[in-house]
């Protein structure tokens, strides 16, 4: 997982990395962070007063008294609880520490908002890692795990900001800024959720002169629209969604002559804040100029009927609905999660490239765009309604 | 900081299987204790089997510890500290708090505004706090760092009260409890909300359940940030005030384990065991702190029961048959309840004169002595030994399971009524009772006039009372609640590549790093 790399890295650095807390409630190595075991050291009071089974393995599970991680065990009521001490120590012992705590995102805010909404209080800050987003990512785990809506009862949570990254760089950006607003100058009484996925992609390189304003306030052009001259359109995609959004850039243009922009939208719920700020503004000051959404500035000048994607429930890129110009869509992993594979997952919830294709072609038929017959040209090429039609994709990743 | 471990990591138990070795030595032991139950009566073989239970323990034969001890007080009365306080002047703050909290919530039902409280939960534990701000709670000032305490919740009022006879919040403060955006300059929150008070609360307790789980684990992480090397914690213990009912959310007694796996003596819970929850009691048909007792010790920690106040002592030394604490051990929480509601005359029959022993050991004392045994959640001195062998144990959190009453001196209305937990308001005839059960100077005029309005206590800076509450928190590092405002900066290690960087962002690679300073010139 690209976001451990970049653990093992920041806790390096050695001002600065004491003050990291990783809490893991037993998924270290679902998550790949057993790697940092024999560099950190999982706290015990006690030490280690056992010779541990895999003492002679690179990777060997070590507890020290002066060990860095705190392992909860299954509990992420305690870890919550840690969480909220760690992230609160800049209060209560003038001394800021950094909690990093990951776990399994369905059993975060679902289980534990109640602790989060304490930790909200008592002005915590830090990072939540929600790992294994997704209700199609962690895919044969079936339905009590496969989170499609944690986002959701986050942006309940007025102290959260919450992102779901569709790439490394993207995290980074993220983290860093966060560092500064929680930690740097600005001392803010936040603290961030970040989504991350199990599923391995290539990650590429931070494109050049990458959209920085953008990613960080939550939407910015990530795949300009290939050189093809037919009608325009824009897939909106966050998270391990973006895959998908690529993927069906590149249909739309072979096979139906469709030019998309692809935006990765890095955070549906600060997109959402900032227009509801702003309609605040604009109520309270309605003689002055008003304020206009990042999100209607943003797409102001993007042509073309608006689709969204992503591996959450419909109700997370429809927080931004009303703001969105033109045309708007959204697909999404609404209803139970099932165990299969993440192919066949994604094409029983339509949110699968071909899916994606054919709810633009839709979009456009209705302006006119194209031909009304299009669509469902392509919903029969494709098979959309056919789980075995489905191309294969990747199958790996720990869960 | 445990420095001495006195109990292994792993807990005692005996495994069930034993082979009898020697099953004619056996049956010599079996039949000996026949003997003392045959001759002395089970009484005396009860004592005899505990005596030998604790002599194994102190050789160190490793037999299950028992998980309930009897319904008195854990610290007997010989083994009382003295009590360094002055308890006569520590009784008058205590009744300038309890008025004011109670004035606080009464207030707030004026009309146009309604917006309640609630004036038990203080009601029945005001003497656990004002023994820990008057004697143990160390403040943020304190060399050692300062203590961690969660307040209950619910008992928010009563921590109102005292900063106003501090000096930290004015009358007009006061009148704007639940009343934080309409009330001129700004209201107090309901409860502790770190968030909305951020100078005064520290820790928010009331979502039940939350206090204690996060209690533990503030005092296992001031543990770590000792063990690393971050900061010494080692003089700052951690108080969690709790109430029975809450007990049943599983958050709390779910994470005890671990409290006592890491050996955190830098904690103490205190249980207001006022026997009563919303709707009713906790355990009508059972016994609260009996059943919290078993779970905590069964997990490993030391437990101190406060049950009974001094006025219990010499009966319960005359008792050398055991029928007291038999009846105490055999009475219900709802029974015990009852009582508080009813009278001296109810408690003599219904308690006493179930055996006539305990009946007769009574006759001397009239009704009104009897209804003035107290219970030990409201005994200075009961509590001050507690929480002096608390602070001073070592190797196990300790939990303090104290006995008291729901409403406690608010009057017939409150004490021990179901209902206690949702009454707002006192009627004239209580706010008159109550007055004269606090003795306070305030004629009935005052109360009279205005019967929406009755007026705070304060007796006024030079008072000695308010002298020896400031001289106190001197002592014991200033004042609390209090939370920490000014917070120290981080510098954010610049990313090599970073984005404000474009000759860094031509080299990135992957992953990037927040490095040392050193490390930076490597991008």
């Amino acid at each position: 997982m690209a976001f451990v790399r970049l653990l093992k890295d920041i806790m390096k650095d050695k001002e600065f990395g004491k003050r990291w807390v990783p809490i893991i409630p037993d998924e270290a190595r679902t998550f790949g962070l057993d790697s940092i075991f024999p560099t950190a050291k999982i706290y015990s009071p006690h030490g280690q007063r056992y010779t541990s089974v895999d003492r002679e393995l690179f990777l060997s599970y070590k507890e020290s008294t002066t060990g860095q991680i705190l392992h909860e065990g299954i509990n992420e009521a305690g870890s919550v609880a840690s969480f909220t001490a760690a992230g609160s120590a800049y209060a209560t012992h003038d001394e800021p520490m950094i909690p990093m705590y990951i776990f399994y995102s369905m059993f975060g805010f679902q289980r534990t908002a109640d602790g989060l909404w304490a930790a909200a209080d008592q002005m915590a800050r830090g990072f939540l890692l929600g790992a294994t987003a997704g209700r199609t990512t962690l895919n044969g785990e079936g339905l009590q795990h496969e989170d499609g809506h944690s986002m959701l009862i986050a942006a309940t949570n007025p102290a959260v900001v919450a992102y779901d990254p569709a790439f490394s760089f993207e995290i980074a950006h993220i983290m860093e800024h966060g560092l500064h607003r929680m930690y740097g100058d600005a001392q803010e009484n936040v603290f961030y959720y970040l989504t991350v996925y199990n599923e391995p992609i290539l990650q590429p390189a931070e494109p050049a002169g990458v959209d920085v304003e953008g990613l960080l306030k939550g939407i910015y052009r990530y795949s300009p629209a290939p050189q093809v001259d037919g009608p325009k359109a824009n897939v909106l995609a966050s998270g391990t969604g973006m895959q998908w959004a690529l993927k069906a850039q590149q249909l739309l243009a072979q096979d139906w002559g469709v030019a998309a922009d692809v935006w990765s939208v890095t955070s549906w719920t600060e997109l959402r804040r900032d227009a509801v700020e702003a309609e605040e503004y604009n109520l309270l000051n309605p003689g002055a100029e008003a304020k206009v959404p990042y999100i209607q500035q943003k797409l102001a000048d993007a042509d073309g009927p608006k689709v969204a994607v992503s591996d959450w429930m419909r109700a997370v890129p429809d927080l931004i609905a009303r703001w969105v110009p033109g045309d708007y869509t959204s697909l999404g992993t609404d209803g139970f999660g099932m165990s299969d594979t993440r192919h066949a997952l994604r094409r029983h919830f339509h949110v699968d490239a071909e899916s994606i294709v054919v709810a633009t072609l839709r979009q456009l038929a209705r302006s006119g765009a194209v031909p009304a017959t299009v669509p469902t040209e392509a919903a029969k090429k494709y098979a959309i309604d056919d789980v075995n039609a489905a191309p294969v994709g990747e199958t790996g990743g720990d869960s | 900081m445990a420095t001495e471990r006195k109990r292994p990591v792993i807990s005692d138990g005996l495994p069930s299987q034993l082979p009898d070795i020697d099953p004619e030595e056996t049956s010599e032991w079996v039949e000996s204790l026949d003997g003392v139950i045959d001759e002395r009566g089970a009484k005396r073989a009860r004592y005899v089997m505990l005596r030998l239970l604790e002599r194994a323990r102190e050789r160190q034969v490793g037999v299950p510890p028992l998980t309930t001890t009897d319904y008195i007080n854990t610290i007997t009365p010989e083994r009382e500290p003295w009590f360094p306080g002055d308890e006569h002047v520590e009784r008058r703050i205590r009744a300038y708090v309890r008025w004011n909290a109670a004035m606080l919530v009464h207030r707030a039902q004026r009309p146009e505004i309604g917006v309640g409280g609630h004036i038990s939960t203080f009601a029945s534990s005001a003497s656990l706090y004002e023994v820990g701000f008057n004697h143990f709670f160390r403040g943020k000032s304190h060399p050692g760092g300062g203590d961690h305490i969660f307040y209950q919740g619910h008992a928010s009022p009563g921590m109102y009260a005292r900063a106003f006879l501090e000096g930290r919040l004015s009358e007009h403060q006061l009148d704007g409890f639940r009343q934080e955006l309409s009330h001129p300059g700004g209201g107090l929150p309901s409860y502790p909300h770190p968030r909305l008070m951020p100078d005064f609360w520290e820790f928010p307790t009331v979502s039940m359940g939350l206090g204690g789980l996060n209690a533990i684990y503030q005092a296992r992480f001031n543990r770590y940030l000792q063990h690393r090397g971050i900061k010494d914690t080692s003089q700052q213990h951690v108080w969690a005030f709790l109430g029975d009912g809450e007990m049943d959310e599983p958050e709390t007694l779910g994470a005890i384990g671990v409290a006592a796996r890491e050996e955190l003596d830098n904690l103490t819970f205190v249980i207001n065991c006022n026997l009563q929850r919303l709707d009713g009691p906790v355990r009508g048909n059972g016994k609260v702190m009996q059943e919290l007792e078993a779970f905590f010790r069964g997990a490993g920690w030391n437990v101190i029961k406060v049950v009974w106040g001094r006025e219990w002592d010499p009966l319960l030394a005359a008792d050398t048959d055991g029928a007291l604490v038999n009846l105490m051990n055999t009475t219900t929480d709802g029974d015990y309840q009852t009582y508080k509601a009813e009278s001296g005359a109810y408690v003599r029959e219904h308690f006493f004169g179930r055996d006539p022993r305990t009946r007769k050991m009574v006759e001397p004392l009239s009704d009104d002595e009897i209804w003035n045994l107290k219970r030990g959640g409201h005994d200075y001195r009961k509590l001050y030994a507690a929480y002096k062998a608390a602070t001073e144990h070592t190797g196990q959190p300790t939990v303090i399971l104290a006995k008291t009453i729901k409403g406690w001196t608010l009057g017939s209305h409150f004490e021990g009524r179901n209902a206690t937990h949702q009454m707002k308001k006192l009627t004239l005839e209580d706010l008159k009772t109550f007055r004269d059960r606090l003795y306070l100077d305030i004629p009935d005029s005052a109360l009279e006039d205005n019967p929406y309005l009755p007026p705070y206590y304060n007796p006024g800076e030079k008072s000695e009372e308010i002298q020896y509450l400031k001289e106190r928190r001197e002592q014991l590092g200033g004042y609390l609640p209090s939370r920490r405002t000014s917070t120290k900066r981080l510098t954010v290690p610049a990313r090599s590549g970073s984005p404000t960087s474009s000759a860094a962002r031509a080299s990135r690679r992957w992953p990037p790093r927040w490095p040392s300073s050193a490390c930076s010139r490597t991008s």
